[in-house]
Protein backbone atom coordinates (compact mmCIF):
# COMPACT_ATOMS: atom_id res chain seq x y z
CA UNK A 1 0.00 0.00 0.00
CA UNK A 2 3.05 2.69 0.93
CA UNK A 3 4.52 1.72 -2.51
CA UNK A 4 1.58 2.73 -4.71
CA UNK A 5 0.93 5.46 -1.94
CA UNK A 6 4.30 6.79 -2.84
CA UNK A 7 3.69 7.04 -6.33
CA UNK A 8 0.85 8.26 -6.33
CA UNK A 9 1.53 11.40 -4.24
CA UNK A 10 4.81 11.78 -6.29
CA UNK A 11 2.81 11.87 -9.39
CA UNK A 12 0.52 14.63 -7.88
CA UNK A 13 3.52 16.85 -6.35
CA UNK A 14 4.85 16.01 -9.99
CA UNK A 15 1.56 17.18 -11.76
CA UNK A 16 1.79 20.13 -9.30
CA UNK A 17 5.31 21.57 -10.31
CA UNK A 18 4.94 21.14 -14.18
CA UNK A 19 1.36 21.93 -14.99
CA UNK A 20 0.31 24.21 -11.90
CA UNK A 21 -3.52 23.60 -10.00
CA UNK A 22 -5.60 22.12 -12.79
CA UNK A 23 -8.22 24.70 -13.88
CA UNK A 24 -11.38 22.09 -12.79
CA UNK A 25 -9.94 19.49 -10.27
CA UNK A 26 -11.62 16.35 -10.38
CA UNK A 27 -12.39 14.23 -7.15
CA UNK A 28 -12.28 10.51 -6.19
CA UNK A 29 -14.63 8.59 -4.05
CA UNK A 30 -11.90 8.46 -1.59
CA UNK A 31 -11.57 12.53 -1.48
CA UNK A 32 -15.14 13.21 -1.62
CA UNK A 33 -15.31 10.29 1.60
CA UNK A 34 -12.61 12.34 3.42
CA UNK A 35 -14.29 15.90 2.54
CA UNK A 36 -17.81 14.88 4.10
CA UNK A 37 -16.16 13.43 7.52
CA UNK A 38 -14.34 16.68 7.48
CA UNK A 39 -17.45 18.94 7.03
CA UNK A 40 -19.80 16.70 9.51
CA UNK A 41 -16.94 17.06 12.27
CA UNK A 42 -16.25 20.24 11.97
CA UNK A 43 -19.68 21.12 11.96
CA UNK A 44 -20.24 19.47 14.75
CA UNK A 45 -21.51 21.74 18.07
CA UNK A 46 -19.50 18.88 20.09
CA UNK A 47 -16.60 20.67 20.27
CA UNK A 48 -15.32 23.38 22.33
CA UNK A 49 -14.07 26.76 21.06
CA UNK A 50 -10.74 25.67 22.22
CA UNK A 51 -11.47 22.32 20.88
CA UNK A 52 -12.31 23.30 17.93
CA UNK A 53 -9.41 26.01 16.92
CA UNK A 54 -6.69 23.02 17.97
CA UNK A 55 -8.76 21.33 15.23
CA UNK A 56 -9.02 23.51 12.41
CA UNK A 57 -4.86 24.57 13.53
CA UNK A 58 -4.01 21.07 12.73
CA UNK A 59 -5.81 20.99 9.74
CA UNK A 60 -3.55 24.40 8.84
CA UNK A 61 -0.06 22.10 9.99
CA UNK A 62 -1.11 19.12 8.00
CA UNK A 63 -1.97 21.18 4.90
CA UNK A 64 0.35 24.17 5.07
CA UNK A 65 -2.77 26.26 5.10
CA UNK A 66 -2.89 30.11 5.91
CA UNK A 67 -5.87 31.63 7.62
CA UNK A 68 -7.39 33.20 4.36
CA UNK A 69 -7.74 29.01 3.39
CA UNK A 70 -8.71 28.31 6.75
CA UNK A 71 -11.71 30.36 6.35
CA UNK A 72 -12.63 29.06 3.15
CA UNK A 73 -13.16 25.68 4.64
CA UNK A 74 -14.81 27.27 7.69
CA UNK A 75 -17.22 28.73 5.18
CA UNK A 76 -17.76 25.52 3.80
CA UNK A 77 -18.59 24.13 6.30
CA UNK A 78 -20.94 26.20 7.67
CA UNK A 79 -22.73 25.93 4.28
CA UNK A 80 -22.77 22.49 4.15
CA UNK A 81 -24.32 22.42 8.19
CA UNK A 82 -26.98 24.62 6.41
CA UNK A 83 -27.93 22.47 3.77
CA UNK A 84 -27.52 19.33 5.94
CA UNK A 85 -30.69 20.73 7.58
CA UNK A 86 -33.42 19.48 5.22
CA UNK A 87 -31.18 16.68 3.93
CA UNK A 88 -31.57 15.15 7.95
CA UNK A 89 -35.64 16.00 8.31
CA UNK A 90 -36.05 13.83 4.99
CA UNK A 91 -33.94 10.94 6.30
CA UNK A 92 -35.59 11.31 9.71
CA UNK A 93 -39.15 11.29 8.54
CA UNK A 94 -38.35 8.36 6.66
CA UNK A 95 -36.95 6.65 9.12
CA UNK A 96 -40.18 7.62 11.63
CA UNK A 97 -41.80 4.52 12.97
CA UNK A 98 -40.40 2.00 10.88
CA UNK A 99 -38.11 -0.88 11.63
CA UNK A 100 -36.50 -0.98 7.83
CA UNK A 101 -36.88 1.02 4.68
CA UNK A 102 -38.75 0.27 2.38
CA UNK A 103 -37.43 -0.26 -1.34
CA UNK A 104 -38.69 3.37 -2.04
CA UNK A 105 -37.41 4.66 0.97
CA UNK A 106 -34.04 3.63 0.11
CA UNK A 107 -34.66 5.29 -3.56
CA UNK A 108 -34.95 8.35 -1.16
CA UNK A 109 -32.20 8.05 0.25
CA UNK A 110 -30.01 7.25 -2.64
CA UNK A 111 -31.23 10.50 -4.37
CA UNK A 112 -29.89 12.23 -0.99
CA UNK A 113 -26.55 10.65 -1.23
CA UNK A 114 -26.05 11.67 -4.54
CA UNK A 115 -26.79 15.29 -3.54
CA UNK A 116 -25.01 15.32 -0.55
CA UNK A 117 -21.92 13.88 -2.81
CA UNK A 118 -22.60 16.68 -5.09
CA UNK A 119 -22.79 19.01 -2.57
CA UNK A 120 -19.63 17.88 -1.11
CA UNK A 121 -17.68 18.53 -4.72
CA UNK A 122 -19.43 21.87 -5.40
CA UNK A 123 -18.06 22.95 -2.05
CA UNK A 124 -14.94 21.32 -2.18
CA UNK A 125 -14.45 23.09 -5.40
CA UNK A 126 -15.05 26.04 -3.74
CA UNK A 127 -12.21 25.41 -1.58
CA UNK A 128 -10.00 24.47 -3.66
CA UNK A 129 -10.49 27.67 -5.85
CA UNK A 130 -9.16 29.26 -2.44
CA UNK A 131 -6.40 27.29 -2.46
CA UNK A 132 -2.75 27.90 -3.18
CA UNK A 133 -1.38 25.01 -6.00
CA UNK A 134 0.62 23.34 -3.23
CA UNK A 135 -2.36 23.72 -0.71
CA UNK A 136 -4.40 22.04 -3.42
CA UNK A 137 -2.57 18.85 -3.70
CA UNK A 138 -1.59 18.02 -0.30
CA UNK A 139 -5.36 18.19 0.19
CA UNK A 140 -5.65 15.45 -1.97
CA UNK A 141 -3.51 13.32 -0.13
CA UNK A 142 -5.83 11.71 2.39
CA UNK A 143 -8.70 11.18 0.12
CA UNK A 144 -5.76 9.22 -2.06
CA UNK A 145 -5.11 6.94 0.66
CA UNK A 146 -8.77 6.28 1.42
CA UNK A 147 -8.86 5.54 -2.49
CA UNK A 148 -6.01 2.55 -1.97
CA UNK A 149 -7.95 1.47 1.44
CA UNK A 150 -11.32 1.13 -1.36
CA UNK A 151 -9.50 -0.23 -3.96
CA UNK A 152 -7.41 -3.18 -2.02
CA UNK A 153 -10.12 -4.19 -0.04
CA UNK A 154 -9.41 -7.47 1.57
CA UNK A 155 -5.88 -7.86 0.19
CA UNK A 156 -4.32 -7.34 3.78
CA UNK B 1 -41.15 10.91 26.76
CA UNK B 2 -38.11 9.95 28.23
CA UNK B 3 -35.15 11.49 27.42
CA UNK B 4 -31.50 10.60 28.51
CA UNK B 5 -28.84 13.00 29.22
CA UNK B 6 -26.62 11.46 26.62
CA UNK B 7 -28.92 11.32 23.90
CA UNK B 8 -29.80 14.83 24.39
CA UNK B 9 -26.03 15.15 23.92
CA UNK B 10 -25.77 13.29 21.14
CA UNK B 11 -28.90 15.24 19.51
CA UNK B 12 -26.81 18.51 20.10
CA UNK B 13 -23.91 17.50 17.65
CA UNK B 14 -26.71 16.72 15.13
CA UNK B 15 -27.24 19.09 12.20
CA UNK B 16 -30.98 19.92 12.65
CA UNK B 17 -31.39 17.18 14.62
CA UNK B 18 -35.25 16.75 15.12
CA UNK B 19 -36.42 15.95 18.85
CA UNK B 20 -38.23 12.40 17.74
CA UNK B 21 -34.04 11.00 17.57
CA UNK B 22 -34.53 11.31 21.33
CA UNK B 23 -35.97 8.41 21.87
CA UNK B 24 -33.59 4.99 22.66
CA UNK B 25 -35.70 2.03 20.95
CA UNK B 26 -34.56 -1.95 20.62
CA UNK B 27 -33.15 -3.06 17.43
CA UNK B 28 -35.10 -4.17 15.07
CA UNK B 29 -35.42 -8.05 14.92
CA UNK B 30 -34.17 -8.67 11.51
CA UNK B 31 -30.94 -6.90 12.68
CA UNK B 32 -30.19 -10.57 14.63
CA UNK B 33 -30.12 -12.36 11.35
CA UNK B 34 -27.87 -9.43 9.41
CA UNK B 35 -25.36 -9.95 11.90
CA UNK B 36 -25.42 -13.68 12.68
CA UNK B 37 -25.85 -14.59 8.96
CA UNK B 38 -25.49 -11.41 6.79
CA UNK B 39 -29.10 -12.16 5.27
CA UNK B 40 -31.60 -8.62 4.83
CA UNK B 41 -29.35 -6.04 5.89
CA UNK B 42 -29.70 -2.97 5.12
CA UNK B 43 -28.83 0.71 6.78
CA UNK B 44 -30.25 1.33 10.23
CA UNK B 45 -33.04 3.97 9.86
CA UNK B 46 -32.42 7.10 11.79
CA UNK B 47 -32.57 6.61 15.79
CA UNK B 48 -31.06 6.12 19.01
CA UNK B 49 -30.81 2.45 19.57
CA UNK B 50 -30.63 1.06 23.08
CA UNK B 51 -27.53 -1.76 23.06
CA UNK B 52 -28.47 -4.38 25.65
CA UNK B 53 -26.60 -7.45 24.51
CA UNK B 54 -23.12 -7.84 22.63
CA UNK B 55 -24.01 -7.64 18.73
CA UNK B 56 -21.41 -9.99 17.47
CA UNK B 57 -21.09 -9.43 13.28
CA UNK B 58 -20.30 -12.17 11.59
CA UNK B 59 -18.23 -12.25 8.30
CA UNK B 60 -18.99 -10.33 5.30
CA UNK B 61 -20.95 -8.16 6.68
CA UNK B 62 -21.68 -4.32 6.40
CA UNK B 63 -23.21 -2.58 8.91
CA UNK B 64 -24.62 0.86 8.48
CA UNK B 65 -26.44 3.61 9.68
CA UNK B 66 -29.38 5.44 7.84
CA UNK B 67 -26.68 7.57 5.37
CA UNK B 68 -23.59 8.84 5.26
CA UNK B 69 -24.38 11.73 8.31
CA UNK B 70 -22.77 9.32 10.87
CA UNK B 71 -24.67 10.93 13.87
CA UNK B 72 -28.28 9.79 12.23
CA UNK B 73 -27.92 6.35 13.78
CA UNK B 74 -26.82 5.90 17.06
CA UNK B 75 -25.74 2.11 18.91
CA UNK B 76 -26.32 2.95 22.64
CA UNK B 77 -24.61 1.61 25.32
CA UNK B 78 -27.67 0.37 27.30
CA UNK B 79 -27.55 0.05 31.51
CA UNK B 80 -28.53 -3.78 30.95
CA UNK B 81 -25.09 -4.72 28.98
CA UNK B 82 -22.67 -3.18 31.55
CA UNK B 83 -19.08 -1.75 30.91
CA UNK B 84 -17.55 -5.30 30.80
CA UNK B 85 -19.05 -6.13 27.51
CA UNK B 86 -18.83 -4.45 24.20
CA UNK B 87 -21.19 -3.04 21.93
CA UNK B 88 -20.22 -4.70 19.23
CA UNK B 89 -17.31 -7.27 18.39
CA UNK B 90 -15.97 -8.87 15.18
CA UNK B 91 -14.37 -11.96 15.05
CA UNK B 92 -14.45 -12.25 11.40
CA UNK B 93 -13.42 -10.83 8.38
CA UNK B 94 -14.64 -8.90 5.19
CA UNK B 95 -16.41 -6.79 7.90
CA UNK B 96 -17.42 -3.07 7.20
CA UNK B 97 -18.78 -1.14 10.01
CA UNK B 98 -19.39 2.40 8.67
CA UNK B 99 -21.59 5.86 9.21
CA UNK B 100 -22.53 5.44 12.90
CA UNK B 101 -22.20 6.47 16.14
CA UNK B 102 -21.36 4.37 19.20
CA UNK B 103 -22.50 5.97 22.37
CA UNK B 104 -20.45 4.41 24.81
CA UNK B 105 -22.92 6.01 27.93
CA UNK B 106 -20.24 6.62 30.09
CA UNK B 107 -21.89 8.84 32.45
CA UNK B 108 -24.87 6.53 33.10
CA UNK B 109 -24.27 6.67 37.28
CA UNK B 110 -23.04 2.93 37.03
CA UNK B 111 -20.44 3.57 34.56
CA UNK B 112 -19.21 6.76 35.34
CA UNK B 113 -15.07 7.16 35.76
CA UNK B 114 -15.12 3.22 36.39
CA UNK B 115 -13.99 1.81 33.28
CA UNK B 116 -11.01 -0.02 32.65
CA UNK B 117 -8.61 -0.08 29.47
CA UNK B 118 -9.99 -3.67 28.35
CA UNK B 119 -13.25 -3.01 28.41
CA UNK B 120 -14.20 -1.77 24.86
CA UNK B 121 -17.33 -0.33 22.74
CA UNK B 122 -16.37 -1.52 19.90
CA UNK B 123 -14.06 -4.64 19.42
CA UNK B 124 -12.33 -5.82 15.90
CA UNK B 125 -11.29 -8.68 17.33
CA UNK B 126 -10.40 -10.55 13.73
CA UNK B 127 -6.81 -12.07 13.93
CA UNK B 128 -6.68 -12.14 9.61
CA UNK B 129 -8.44 -11.01 6.87
CA UNK B 130 -9.55 -7.33 6.98
CA UNK B 131 -12.67 -5.17 8.11
CA UNK B 132 -13.23 -1.45 7.88
CA UNK B 133 -13.96 1.08 9.87
CA UNK B 134 -14.86 4.29 8.38
CA UNK B 135 -16.54 7.13 9.05
CA UNK B 136 -17.64 6.25 12.64
CA UNK B 137 -18.23 8.82 15.63
CA UNK B 138 -17.32 6.77 19.13
CA UNK B 139 -17.51 8.84 21.95
CA UNK B 140 -18.42 8.57 25.92
CA UNK B 141 -16.65 5.29 26.17
CA UNK B 142 -16.90 3.91 30.02
CA UNK B 143 -13.15 2.07 29.05
CA UNK B 144 -11.87 2.11 25.53
CA UNK B 145 -13.22 3.26 22.69
CA UNK B 146 -12.07 0.92 20.16
CA UNK B 147 -9.71 -2.08 20.34
CA UNK B 148 -8.56 -3.62 17.05
CA UNK B 149 -6.96 -6.38 17.31
CA UNK B 150 -5.59 -6.56 13.68
CA UNK B 151 -6.21 -6.67 9.92
CA UNK B 152 -8.27 -3.44 10.28
CA UNK B 153 -8.56 -0.08 8.83
CA UNK B 154 -10.05 3.00 10.80
CA UNK B 155 -10.58 5.87 8.23
CA UNK B 156 -12.41 9.28 8.65
CA UNK B 157 -13.65 8.41 12.37
CA UNK B 158 -13.65 10.37 15.48
CA UNK B 159 -12.99 9.89 19.05
CA UNK B 160 -13.56 11.53 21.52
CA UNK B 161 -14.17 11.61 25.40
CA UNK B 162 -13.55 7.92 26.07
CA UNK B 163 -12.53 7.22 30.04
CA UNK B 164 -9.72 5.65 29.05
CA UNK B 165 -7.65 4.81 25.60
CA UNK B 166 -9.03 5.93 22.55
CA UNK B 167 -8.10 3.74 20.12
CA UNK B 168 -6.01 -0.18 20.62
CA UNK B 169 -3.97 -1.12 17.63
CA UNK B 170 -2.62 -4.75 18.19
CA UNK B 171 -1.21 -6.01 14.22
CA UNK B 172 -1.31 -5.28 10.89
CA UNK B 173 -3.98 -2.44 10.93
CA UNK B 174 -4.46 1.42 9.71
CA UNK B 175 -5.51 4.31 11.73
CA UNK B 176 -5.32 7.13 8.53
CA UNK B 177 -6.84 11.07 8.81
CA UNK B 178 -9.17 10.29 12.45
CA UNK B 179 -9.53 12.50 14.90
CA UNK B 180 -8.79 11.37 18.64
CA UNK B 181 -9.57 13.76 21.25
CA UNK B 182 -10.05 14.14 25.16
CA UNK B 183 -9.66 10.37 26.32
CA UNK B 184 -9.36 9.93 29.87
CA UNK B 185 -5.27 8.12 29.32
CA UNK B 186 -4.18 8.00 25.88
CA UNK B 187 -4.77 8.62 22.35
CA UNK B 188 -3.98 5.42 20.64
CA UNK B 189 -1.55 2.69 21.76
CA UNK B 190 0.08 0.40 19.31
CA UNK B 191 0.62 -2.88 20.79
CA UNK B 192 1.96 -5.55 18.06
CA UNK B 193 3.68 -5.43 14.84
CA UNK B 194 3.40 -3.56 11.58
CA UNK B 195 0.88 -0.80 12.65
CA UNK B 196 0.80 2.33 10.49
CA UNK B 197 -0.78 5.64 12.05
CA UNK B 198 -1.01 8.36 9.23
CA UNK B 199 -2.65 11.91 9.20
CA UNK B 200 -4.46 11.38 12.90
CA UNK B 201 -5.22 14.45 14.45
CA UNK B 202 -4.81 13.72 18.20
CA UNK B 203 -5.60 16.95 20.66
CA UNK B 204 -5.63 17.06 24.85
CA UNK B 205 -5.71 12.94 25.36
CA UNK B 206 -4.90 11.89 28.26
CA UNK B 207 -7.34 14.01 30.37
CA UNK B 208 -8.19 11.62 33.13
CA UNK B 209 -4.89 10.11 33.59
CA UNK B 210 -6.36 7.10 36.15
CA UNK B 211 -3.62 4.73 35.26
CA UNK B 212 -1.91 6.40 38.09
CA UNK B 213 1.21 8.04 35.90
CA UNK B 214 1.91 9.71 33.57
CA UNK B 215 2.31 9.12 29.62
CA UNK B 216 1.89 10.43 25.69
CA UNK B 217 -0.66 10.63 23.65
CA UNK B 218 0.36 8.18 21.49
CA UNK B 219 2.53 4.89 22.62
CA UNK B 220 4.26 2.44 20.93
CA UNK B 221 4.17 -0.15 23.78
CA UNK B 222 5.84 -2.89 24.47
CA UNK B 223 6.73 -5.57 21.96
CA UNK B 224 5.52 -3.19 19.53
CA UNK B 225 7.49 -3.05 16.46
CA UNK B 226 7.65 -1.86 12.82
CA UNK B 227 5.11 0.89 13.56
CA UNK B 228 4.95 3.57 11.22
CA UNK B 229 3.68 6.95 12.31
CA UNK B 230 3.79 9.79 10.06
CA UNK B 231 1.83 12.83 9.08
CA UNK B 232 0.18 12.89 12.41
CA UNK B 233 -0.49 16.05 14.21
CA UNK B 234 -0.63 15.58 18.28
CA UNK B 235 -1.49 18.92 20.27
CA UNK B 236 -1.24 18.25 24.23
CA UNK B 237 -3.09 21.83 24.45
CA UNK B 238 -0.12 21.98 27.51
CA UNK B 239 -2.87 20.25 29.73
CA UNK B 240 -1.87 19.09 33.23
CA UNK B 241 -3.73 17.30 35.70
CA UNK B 242 -4.53 19.31 39.02
CA UNK B 243 -4.46 17.96 42.48
CA UNK B 244 -7.96 17.34 43.37
CA UNK B 245 -9.51 18.45 40.14
CA UNK B 246 -12.43 16.76 37.86
CA UNK B 247 -11.69 15.75 34.15
CA UNK B 248 -14.53 14.71 32.19
CA UNK B 249 -16.50 14.63 35.61
CA UNK B 250 -14.30 12.10 36.99
CA UNK B 251 -11.75 13.24 40.11
CA UNK B 252 -8.00 12.97 39.56
CA UNK B 253 -7.12 9.53 40.98
CA UNK B 254 -3.67 10.87 41.79
CA UNK B 255 -2.54 13.38 44.64
CA UNK B 256 0.24 15.29 42.53
CA UNK B 257 0.42 16.48 39.15
CA UNK B 258 1.48 15.50 35.93
CA UNK B 259 2.20 15.90 32.43
CA UNK B 260 1.29 15.10 29.13
CA UNK B 261 3.69 14.08 26.33
CA UNK B 262 3.42 13.50 22.64
CA UNK B 263 4.55 9.96 21.84
CA UNK B 264 6.51 7.41 23.90
CA UNK B 265 8.44 4.40 22.26
CA UNK B 266 9.03 2.02 25.17
CA UNK B 267 10.81 -1.12 25.25
CA UNK B 268 10.64 -2.69 28.15
CA UNK B 269 10.68 -5.93 26.27
CA UNK B 270 14.43 -5.49 25.29
CA UNK B 271 13.81 -5.95 21.79
CA UNK B 272 16.83 -5.83 19.70
CA UNK B 273 15.15 -4.60 16.83
CA UNK B 274 11.70 -2.48 17.39
CA UNK B 275 12.06 -0.85 13.99
CA UNK B 276 9.63 2.02 14.35
CA UNK B 277 9.47 4.48 12.02
CA UNK B 278 8.34 8.20 12.88
CA UNK B 279 8.34 10.83 9.99
CA UNK B 280 7.44 14.26 9.88
CA UNK B 281 4.79 14.42 12.86
CA UNK B 282 3.36 17.39 14.66
CA UNK B 283 3.60 17.48 17.78
CA UNK B 284 3.17 20.59 20.13
CA UNK B 285 2.41 22.01 23.32
CA UNK B 286 2.29 19.30 25.60
CA UNK B 287 3.39 19.68 29.39
CA UNK B 288 5.60 17.31 29.02
CA UNK B 289 8.35 15.37 26.31
CA UNK B 290 7.36 15.65 22.68
CA UNK B 291 9.14 12.53 21.59
CA UNK B 292 10.22 9.81 24.87
CA UNK B 293 12.17 7.24 24.39
CA UNK B 294 12.31 4.34 26.71
CA UNK B 295 15.20 1.75 26.67
CA UNK B 296 14.39 1.84 22.69
CA UNK B 297 16.31 0.11 20.05
CA UNK B 298 16.25 0.50 16.22
CA UNK B 299 14.25 3.67 15.90
CA UNK B 300 14.45 6.20 12.99
CA UNK B 301 12.88 9.91 13.44
CA UNK B 302 12.66 12.05 10.51
CA UNK B 303 11.34 15.19 9.18
CA UNK B 304 11.22 14.18 6.01
CA UNK B 305 8.64 11.55 4.97
CA UNK B 306 9.26 9.03 2.39
CA UNK B 307 6.06 8.33 1.64
CA UNK B 308 5.34 12.08 1.09
CA UNK B 309 8.75 14.20 0.27
CA UNK B 310 6.52 17.14 -0.54
CA UNK B 311 3.98 17.40 2.53
CA UNK B 312 3.93 20.79 4.80
CA UNK B 313 7.12 20.18 7.06
CA UNK B 314 6.18 19.35 10.34
CA UNK B 315 8.13 20.03 14.03
CA UNK B 316 8.35 19.14 17.76
CA UNK B 317 8.01 22.49 18.97
CA UNK B 318 6.65 24.59 21.67
CA UNK B 319 6.35 21.68 24.59
CA UNK B 320 7.08 22.29 28.25
CA UNK B 321 9.95 19.66 28.63
CA UNK B 322 12.65 18.03 26.29
CA UNK B 323 11.69 18.39 22.29
CA UNK B 324 13.04 14.53 22.04
CA UNK B 325 14.30 12.43 25.58
CA UNK B 326 16.03 9.76 26.34
CA UNK B 327 16.43 9.35 29.88
CA UNK B 328 17.62 5.62 29.79
CA UNK B 329 20.00 3.78 27.06
CA UNK B 330 18.98 3.91 23.48
CA UNK B 331 20.35 1.81 20.77
CA UNK B 332 20.59 2.16 16.79
CA UNK B 333 18.15 5.44 16.60
CA UNK B 334 18.45 7.64 13.74
CA UNK B 335 17.67 10.76 13.15
CA UNK B 336 17.52 13.14 9.56
CA UNK B 337 16.35 16.56 9.09
CA UNK B 338 14.20 16.05 12.52
CA UNK B 339 12.62 19.84 13.05
CA UNK B 340 13.11 19.93 17.04
CA UNK B 341 12.91 23.80 18.27
CA UNK B 342 11.53 26.07 21.08
CA UNK B 343 10.68 22.95 23.74
CA UNK B 344 11.56 24.79 27.18
CA UNK B 345 14.38 22.16 28.09
CA UNK B 346 16.58 20.66 25.61
CA UNK B 347 15.60 19.81 22.18
CA UNK B 348 17.26 16.50 21.89
CA UNK B 349 17.97 15.44 25.29
CA UNK B 350 19.95 12.04 24.52
CA UNK B 351 21.57 10.39 27.85
CA UNK B 352 23.40 7.16 27.87
CA UNK B 353 23.42 7.58 24.19
CA UNK B 354 25.87 4.93 22.94
CA UNK B 355 28.47 5.41 19.83
CA UNK B 356 25.55 3.39 17.68
CA UNK B 357 23.53 6.30 17.48
CA UNK B 358 23.79 8.19 14.37
CA UNK B 359 22.19 11.55 13.96
CA UNK B 360 22.68 11.66 9.66
CA UNK B 361 20.94 15.52 9.83
CA UNK B 362 20.36 17.15 13.17
CA UNK B 363 20.16 20.70 12.61
CA UNK B 364 17.76 21.44 9.85
CA UNK B 365 18.08 24.73 7.41
CA UNK B 366 18.95 27.23 9.42
CA UNK B 367 20.80 24.87 12.04
CA UNK B 368 19.04 27.21 14.90
CA UNK B 369 16.83 24.51 15.69
CA UNK B 370 18.91 22.60 18.57
CA UNK B 371 19.62 23.95 21.37
CA UNK B 372 23.33 23.89 22.73
CA UNK B 373 22.50 21.85 25.63
CA UNK B 374 22.43 18.78 23.52
CA UNK B 375 26.35 19.05 22.48
CA UNK B 376 26.70 18.17 26.01
CA UNK B 377 24.46 15.59 26.54
CA UNK B 378 24.90 13.84 23.01
CA UNK B 379 28.60 13.36 23.21
CA UNK B 380 29.25 10.06 20.44
CA UNK B 381 26.93 10.85 18.11
CA UNK B 382 28.10 11.31 14.38
CA UNK B 383 26.68 14.22 12.90
CA UNK B 384 27.27 13.93 9.15
CA UNK B 385 25.42 17.34 8.19
CA UNK B 386 22.15 17.93 6.48
CA UNK B 387 21.43 17.45 2.81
Amino acid sequence: MTNSRQVVAASFMAAALLYGQPTEPTFSEGQVQYFRSLFFQLGSTHWTPQLLKAREGALADQFGLDQRELAAIRTAVSDFGQHEQSRGTVIVSLSANKKSFSPSDLDAIAQIEVARAQDVKALVLRIFSELRPLSAERMKAPGTAIDEVLKTRGAK
Amino acid sequence: MKVSRSALLICLIIFGAPASRLNAIPLPGWFAGCIASGTGCQPLPAGTYDVASTLTVSASVTIQGASTNPYDTILKRAPELGINSAIMVVYASGVTIKNLTFDGNRFYSEFNCVGQDNQFDLHMANTAGTNDVQNVYLFSAPGTALNVHGHTRVYNSWISNAHYTGMHLYETSYALWNTVNNSGTGGITVWGFANELYGNTLTGNRLEMPDNSGGPQITLWQGATSALVHQNVLDGLFWQTSVGGYANGCPMPINQVQTVGGIEINNEFNLTNQSHKIYNNMIKRHSGTGILLHSTAGITIAGTDPLCPACNKLSVTDNNFNGLWSPATTTNLTLGDVRIFGNRQYSVNLQNAPASTTAACLEPNDGAYLLAGVLTTYPSATNVGCP
